[in-house]
């Protein structure tokens, strides 16, 4: 569905995301994983089309993504911002009215979003916000979806609820989530990429990608592993701050 | 407390209370003025000087006056959408004061252009030109900043003002009907030909059907520049397409009825107050709207002191600057109940 090859995007001097390789299939949920700055979400913007890349491709559907015509390509993808805010005083009716097709009762109800209709945007809760934007961006069910930490600002409960969606949504379609909950990506993501440094350390399954040493490299920082039912937890290690060798190391494994 | 519930009102009865309006404001303007007509004595159309009176004099004014009423809410409608700010309209951006300088050209120099062609084309061009200026500082250094857009606007029309001023110093002479010019920059709508008149109706479809085709991506552009480019739309062009059509919007409005303002403030901020942000929904009403208010406006401007006029863009500062204060005052205290 999506595929990126020695991707690199730099911005104001800085490379951002370096020489990365991606590939999204047509069905299965892909969690972008890394510390802070690691260019997760502009691998995703890139992905989007709204960051353009300094060096190497990104083809949706064998489609260069600049050949796309907009209109087609907005209709491929879903894209649901880390950060969203509306200028107008909308309510969670006129917001669906401004997705690309109307959404089907059955994608409100799925969305638990068919009570909240009337109520203004703004008056929203933080699960409620996140789930009539996925309901927005599902709207003309795009075969690809990007999502910036859709889970950000929500409990534990409604974190899961909103990752359940996806699960769902992952068997037929493909979804790739930007995700900082290591503990969300092993209980739910059939595929981890991992990144440092706009660099990919790792990308596999969960199990293998998100181990205590990847993790160490990736972080900067020693982390243990739980494992439990369903993933795993992963909590700072006694003097995890300590020096890492190799953080951000230039190492590259594919987990498989 | 759960917050209540927002109930829309349904467009088509929304649509028919305005048009109901804008026939009740016409009917009234036909028959006030220097002198009172009653609606019995006019509409009947039997060659009586009342009848006259009504319908060769006032009913062009009164179509002049909508058509500029409409044009400029219709401004101010698009012109708050591409900048997301409801504080936005022709006046407070400089483009109605770009529009000025060009108008004051055609009418300062009416022996080298004939004004009826100078006139909306230069309007135009400063209308477009001052848009242009304030939206580029609007943007400077990449970051879309909504108070420095404004802030240019005040400044971009404070200089074109002045322009303008001392173009009508430097070239206004005896050949030149200096008291028209000054009467025209404080606001007064000039009466059309019946030609002229067919041409509004013309004039003001067009611009409802390119406002219409905006509506979605001003929507679009309302949820943030990279939601809309995910949406399919090349944010950048269908700004600048945006600001064209605003900007004639704009030009044909300072065209007729010289430099009136807060009517493209207050006639799209109250309808989208009654009828929802979104603007499919606004044009219509908007037209109507802004149309019924500047017959109005302009009904009194001609009866308040008759046989002397006051210049309707005053009324509307006197009598727009007060209500949009309640305006904000009463959102302040929407949102914090």
């Amino acid at each position: 569905m999506l595929s990126m090859r020695r991707a690199t995007v730099r911005a104001a001097g800085r490379t951002l995301v370096d020489a990365l390789d991606l590939d999204v299939p047509e069905r299965g949920l892909v969690g972008l994983v890394g510390p802070n700055g690691a260019g997760k979400s502009t691998v995703l913007r890139a992905a989007a089309g709204l960051q353009p890349l300094c060096a190497g491709d990104a083809t949706l559907a064998g489609r260069p993504l600049a050949r796309w015509p907009r209109a087609e390509r907005a209709r491929r993808l879903g894209y649901l911002p880390q950060s969203f805010d509306s200028h107008w005083d909308l309510t969670v009716a006129e917001l669906l009215a401004l997705a690309l097709a109307p959404p089907s009762a059955e994608l409100l109800a799925r969305c638990e979003i068919d009570a909240l209709l009337a109520r203004r945007f703004a008056t929203l809760s933080g699960g409620e916000r996140a789930r009539a934007l996925l309901a927005r961006t599902l709207a003309h069910d795009p075969p690809l979806l990007l999502a910036d930490e859709p889970a950000a600002h929500l409990d534990i409960p409604h974190q899961h609820r909103l990752m359940a969606l996806l699960a769902e949504r992952a068997r037929l379609r493909a979804v790739v989530v930007v995700l900082h909950d290591l503990h969300l990506a092993a209980a739910w993501c059939d595929r981890v990429a991992l990144l440092a440094g706009g660099r990919l350390l790792a990308d596999g399954p969960p199990s293998l990608v998100l181990t205590e040493d990847l993790l160490a490299r990736a972080y900067g920082h020693r982390v243990q592993r739980v494992d439990a039912r369903p993933g795993a937890f992963f909590t700072s290690a006694a003097g995890g701050h300590e020096p890492v060798d190799d953080a951000h190391g230039p190492g590259r494994s594919r987990a498989a | 407390m759960r917050p209540a519930p927002v109930v829309r009102r349904p467009l088509a009865p929304a649509l028919l209370v305005l048009a109901a309006l804008v026939a009740a404001v016409a009917l009234l303007a036909m028959s006030a003025g220097a002198r009172w007509v009653s609606p019995l004595q006019w509409l009947p159309m039997d060659g009586s000087i009342d009848a006259a009176l009504a319908w060769t004099w006032r009913a062009p004014r009164i179509a002049a006056a909508f058509f500029v009423g409409a044009c400029l809410a219709t401004s101010g409608l698009i012109f708050q959408g591409v900048f997301r700010n409801p504080l936005a309209e022709p006046y407070l951006l400089g483009s109605a004061a770009g529009a000025g300088v060009g108008a004051a050209l055609a009418l300062l120099l009416p022996d080298r252009v004939p004004p009826a062609l100078s006139l909306p084309l230069l309007a135009f061009a400063g209308a477009w030109a001052a848009s242009l200026v304030v939206l580029a500082i609007g943007r400077l250094g990449g970051a879309w900043s909504s108070a420095r857009l404004l802030l240019a606007g005040v400044a971009i029309a404070a200089i074109l003002s002045a322009l303008r001023s001392l173009l009508v110093m430097l070239f206004g002479d005896e050949s030149t009907n200096l008291r028209a010019i000054v009467s025209w920059q404080l606001g007064g709508i000039q009466t059309p030909s019946t030609a002229e008149a067919a041409g509004f109706a013309a004039i003001l479809l067009v611009l409802m059907l390119a406002a219409h085709r905006l509506a979605f991506g001003l929507d679009a552009l309302g949820l943030g520049d990279e939601v809309a480019r995910t949406m399919g739309i090349d944010t950048s062009r269908f700004v600048a397409a945006a600001i064209v059509v605003a900007a004639m919007a704009t030009a044909f409005a300072v065209a007729w009825g010289g430099l009136i303002g807060f009517v493209g403030l207050i006639v799209p901020h109250v309808m989208r107050w009654w009828l929802g942000p979104l603007h499919g929904r606004l044009v219509g009403a908007c037209v109507l709207g802004g149309g019924a208010l500047l017959v109005l406006a302009d009904t009194v401007a001609r009866t308040a002191i008759a046989p002397g006029e006051i210049p309707v863009g005053l009324l509307t500062a006197l009598v727009g600057g007060p209500f949009f204060i309640a305006l904000l005052l009463l959102r302040r205290a929407a949102a914090a109940t």
